[in-house]
């Protein structure tokens, strides 16, 4: 009798749903994944990156900082896995060891935008009325201005660094998480179970960490991944104005950056250009890819 | 209808309003002293600094600056460069038709070229066309533009020579950075149309038009596209603002005398009321472009016209009436 | 002979979990100007049963096998621009759920002029013209015509809808739960008018419900549909008075009956079984009441116990004098 389950023949992408009842949600979500070849390689991809990255100094006999002027813009050789740049150094170990920045100021900028974004989302949500009209025309007002120009402008204002560059990108993704976490929240607040945790006396707090935060956060987290790609081609973006971190700390962006001024000798160095560019497509491609599998997974009917 | 537009623009203003708030308290609170990078190499003698500070109005409260910045804005004035002796307008006037002519360029062929290319897509769920536009849309989906420049110089400027590596007389200089500037919207805007096709495709409405035994194309002309292209338009004036931010860095690859290149030397120069500016202008035409798409999506779906339509208030309690009227017969 | 007769028809649905045997070697026939009611739970096939016969089968929904003979033609073999013309013309369908049956962004008399248009041989103004009539017809005010499907109440779409599958005079009705969406009020009046329309233009029907109370009043001839299959098939009087499956006879004591002295209503136990994974056996045999170890073992052929009314079930004779007994 372990076999019988809701029927639904009319429409049969729900039998799936039906199947969520063996595993646990997120079993659920990991499963269908799994499926995915194209997530699990992305996945895999981002697994070597973050390896490579976190040992680069152990890794890489070079040291990121060392100048060799004698060897510079040397092409890849068994030496040199991806050549040297305009100062002769080691450019796979700085590629790495700015994958460290460029990742850190991705997520860190991720961070700050849901942290914000859930609380403004959740406060709109929740409280409705004069809260959400206020902060919602406020986030209206932030997302009117153009995300890249937001960025250039408090970039300016902040100055270069790690946590301002973060800051900087963050703010342009808070309204977005703010708008998606307020609906939902309008959603979920309309749902009976808040009416019955009201009816027991639960504070205004309680529900929206115990209801409210929990029921939201799962599309907000597969978003992350998304986010986190949008975040890379934003620090690319900065960093090719000049903003962002500034040399000689390595961070991909300002390493292409570096390599274009050498655009016009590109059969000779090309792969100043060719490296970084590659590691900041790459790292997006998987990081969307990712994304987009996460979503396919949570929701099967998205599937197309 | 009209009253729809009056409250639009209506609207607007506050959305403005803040944003150059937001922009001027960004700016406000920066790092860098307006009267230390106008005075330049001069700065280290503290009189004249505070002198500058007082000359420059640095020293009125926030609000006051604030109020008179807006108040200025009214008038048409940005303000006046730290570094050259320009007002921000004399700097950024001639820059904005180059800027505006990339944007809404990449925003046209973004139009012109996603769209078709997601609703072939769609239509053609699962088959060559279709798989190699997901995938191309995927991977310039994660290259910023500005690269998409570069390889676009490097292949069709550099190497084969069609077009010229740089400048921006006459059509041909356009072409590529019009190219740059767009993929990324074009890549966008095909795969939410496929998307928006796709989902359409599964609705009811669309299986009783065929169960009226119309044909297909028809089926898909008629009752498939008009529906799914009503939220696209949507994305579309979203998309300039995108469109304007990609050309910024676009311009700077080849060397067109835009907005992004005053951007560009304003920051090396910490020339920031200038930044300010060009934000300034940015955000108005982008909030232009969003109403203009309100009006149009209002335009074409009855659902939001009704709300503005004087005349038709045959809502759905009026309809409900009606319902039990009949049901009263 | 029969306007519709349809036989050994399968329609599996191809997901990646497994086939979805949606409708399993169906044969029933529609007589001309009569109403086959199809009852079933939601889930049995019928909706895809209904679509199969405009060969409307949504992807990955195929049909495997089978034939619907159609005045001596059969759909299956028949071209699409013939069956297109087909469609709305000589069958058409009345869909479940009228909020989303209707185009949005279309008038709703453009709508119903649309099927006019494409099947008869008229001018703008004379479709235009019917289309005012058919809207009469099913009681909307004419002045409404050139409103919006969101400016409609749910029963008054379900007018609309239905107006425009009689426009053009079908021979056969294919009547989706046309009134499961509706409230109860507006779903006599609409069954009504279903009824007295199909009477005017001498329209065969099918009526897709699991309203037992609708199929008394309106059809001639009942297939009971479960997991795929008919398990049984009669008339009215058959189906009502010598019921002769456990399944039927457990859909009739889950309805409370006010002539009948019965302190509970016997629902029957458990749920329909999983389509991918469909029972060995009779598909009804974990519900079963009267199950034995025979039913686990072989799916019982359909026997006919009085002419005309089919049982699939291998202990329909014990069942059938248990009836008539009580």
């Amino acid at each position: 009798m372990n076999e019988v389950k809701t029927p639904s023949v009319d429409a049969p992408e729900k039998t799936e749903t039906v199947r969520l009842k063996k595993r646990s949600y997120w079993g659920e979500v990991w499963h269908r994944l799994k499926k995915n070849p194209v997530s699990m390689i992305c996945l895999a991809f981002l697994a070597v990156m973050l390896l490579g990255i976190i040992f680069a100094t152990v890794l890489s006999p070079y040291d990121y900082t060392a100048q060799n002027l004698a060897e510079r813009f040397q092409t890849p050789s068994a030496a040199h896995w991806m050549g040297t740049d305009d100062y002769g150094r080691d450019l796979l170990t700085r590629l790495l060891v700015g994958g460290r920045y460029s990742l850190l100021i991705a997520i860190l900028s991720v961070a700050i935008g849901i942290v914000f974004g859930m609380i403004i989302g959740a406060l709109c949500g929740f409280f409705g009325k004069y809260v959400d009209s206020v902060l919602m025309r406020i986030m209206d007002v932030i997302m009117s201005i153009p995300g890249m120009m937001l960025a250039i402008c408090i970039s300016v204002a902040l100055g270069s660094g790690v946590f301002n560059t973060a800051l900087a990108l963050a703010v342009g993704t808070i309204p977005m998480i703010a708008r998606q976490l307020r609906s939902s929240t309008m959603l979920i607040n309309g749902q009976e179970y808040i009416e019955a945790a009201r009816s027991f006396g639960e504070s205004n707090f309680k529900i929206i960490m115990t209801h409210i935060i929990p029921n939201t956060l799962a599309p907000i987290i597969v978003q992350t991944s998304l986010y986190i790609g949008g975040a890379i081609m934003g620090i690319a973006g900065l960093s090719f104005l000049g903003l962002g971190v500034q040399p000689p700390t390595p961070e991909w962006g300002n390493i292409l950056n570096n390599g274009l001024d050498y655009i016009y000798d590109f059969s000779t160095r090309w792969h100043v250009i060719v490296f970084p560019a590659l590691f900041i497509v790459l790292a997006e491609l998987a990081f969307n890819l990712l994304g987009d599998g996460l979503r396919d997974a949570m929701d099967p009917r998205m599937r197309q | 209808m009209i009253k729809y537009i009056l409250r639009r623009l209506l609207l607007i203003i506050p959305v403005l309003l803040g944003a150059i708030i937001v922009v001027f308290t960004i700016n406000y609170f920066s790092t860098t002293d307006p009267a230390m990078v106008k005075l330049g190499l001069s700065a280290s003698d503290p009189v004249k600094l505070a002198a500058m500070r007082e000359q420059m109005g640095l020293n009125r409260p926030y609000i006051v600056q604030l109020a008179d910045y807006i108040w200025r804005l009214f008038h048409g004035d940005l303000g006046n460069s730290y570094v050259y002796a320009k007002t921000v307008w004399e700097l950024l006037a001639g820059r904005i038709p180059n800027t505006l002519k990339l944007g809404l360029g990449a925003m046209v062929i973004s139009v012109c070229v996603g769209i078709p290319l997601g609703i072939v897509a769609a239509l053609h769920q699962n088959s060559a066309i279709d798989y190699i536009t997901t995938t191309f849309a995927v991977i310039m989906n994660a290259m910023p533009g500005f690269l998409v420049a570069v390889i676009l110089m490097l292949i069709f400027a550099l190497k084969l020579g069609w077009f010229p590596v740089s400048g921006a007389e006459g059509f041909k200089s356009f072409v590529l950075p019009v190219i740059a500037a767009g993929i990324g919207p074009i890549t966008q805007n095909a795969r939410m149309t496929r998307s928006s096709i796709l989902e359409v495709i599964r609705q009811d409405y669309v299986r009783t038009a065929r169960a009226k035994g119309i044909a297909e194309g028809k089926v898909i002309t008629k009752h498939v596209l008009k529906n799914s292209l009503i939220p696209i338009l949507t994305m579309v004036g979203a998309g300039l603002g995108t469109c304007l931010a990609g050309s910024i860095l676009v311009e700077m690859i080849f060397n067109i005398p835009g907005m992004g290149m005053l951007i560009n030397s304003s920051i090396m120069a910490k020339d920031f009321i200038t930044v300010q500016g060009c934000v300034v202008v940015c955000a108005v035409v982008v909030a232009l472009a969003n109403l203009l798409t309100d009006l149009a999506y209002a335009y074409v779906d009855p659902r939001i016209k009704a709300q503005y339509t004087a005349g038709s208030k045959k809502d759905k309690k009026a309809a409900e009436a009606a319902d039990k009227e009949a049901s009263a017969a | 002979m029969s306007l519709l007769e349809i036989k050994d028809l399968t329609i599996h649905f191809q997901t990646e979990d497994g086939d979805v045997k949606a409708v399993n070697g169906i044969s029933f026939a529609v007589e001309q100007g009569k109403t086959l009611g199809l009852v079933g739970e939601t889930g049995a096939g019928k909706t895809t049963t209904a679509l199969g016969i405009l060969r409307l089968v949504p992807e990955p929904g195929k049909i495997l096998s089978g034939s619907i003979t159609y005045k001596d033609q059969d759909i299956l073999k028949m071209s699409e621009k013939d069956v297109q013309d087909l469609r709305g013309n000589e069958i058409s369908m009345i869909f479940q759920d009228p909020m989303t049956a209707l185009n949005p962004v279309m008038t709703v008399g453009d709508q119903i002029a649309e099927v006019i248009l494409r099947h008869q041989e008229c001018t703008k103004a004379e479709a235009q013209q019917r289309m005012l009539e058919m809207l009469g017809k099913v009681g909307i005010s004419s002045d409404r015509a050139g409103d919006y499907p969101h400016q409609f109440s749910g029963g008054m779409k379900q007018r609309i809808i239905i107006a425009i599958a009689l426009a053009c005079n079908p021979k056969l009705l294919l009547a989706d739960e046309p009134t499961t969406a509706l409230d109860v009020t507006i779903q006599a009046q609409v069954m009504r008018m279903v009824n007295e329309l199909k009477k005017e233009f001498g329209t065969s029907m099918v009526l897709i419900t699991h309203d037992l109370g609708i199929v008394a009043e309106s059809c001639d001839a009942v297939a009971i549909m479960y997991a795929g299959e008919i398990v049984e098939y009669g008339s009215l009087e058959d189906i009502f008075d010598h019921t002769a499956h456990p399944y039927t006879k457990g859909l009739f004591g889950s309805i409370p009956r006010l002539d009948l002295d019965t302190e509970r209503l016997q629902p029957i136990q458990g749920l329909m079984p999983d389509p991918i994974n469909l029972p060995s056996g009779c598909p009804f045999h974990p519900r079963c009441p009267y199950s034995a170890r025979e039913c686990m073992e072989q799916n019982p052929a359909h026997v006919e116990v009085t002419p005309g009314h089919l049982v699939k079930c291998l202990h329909c004779d014990s069942i059938s004098q248990e009836v008539t007994a009580s």
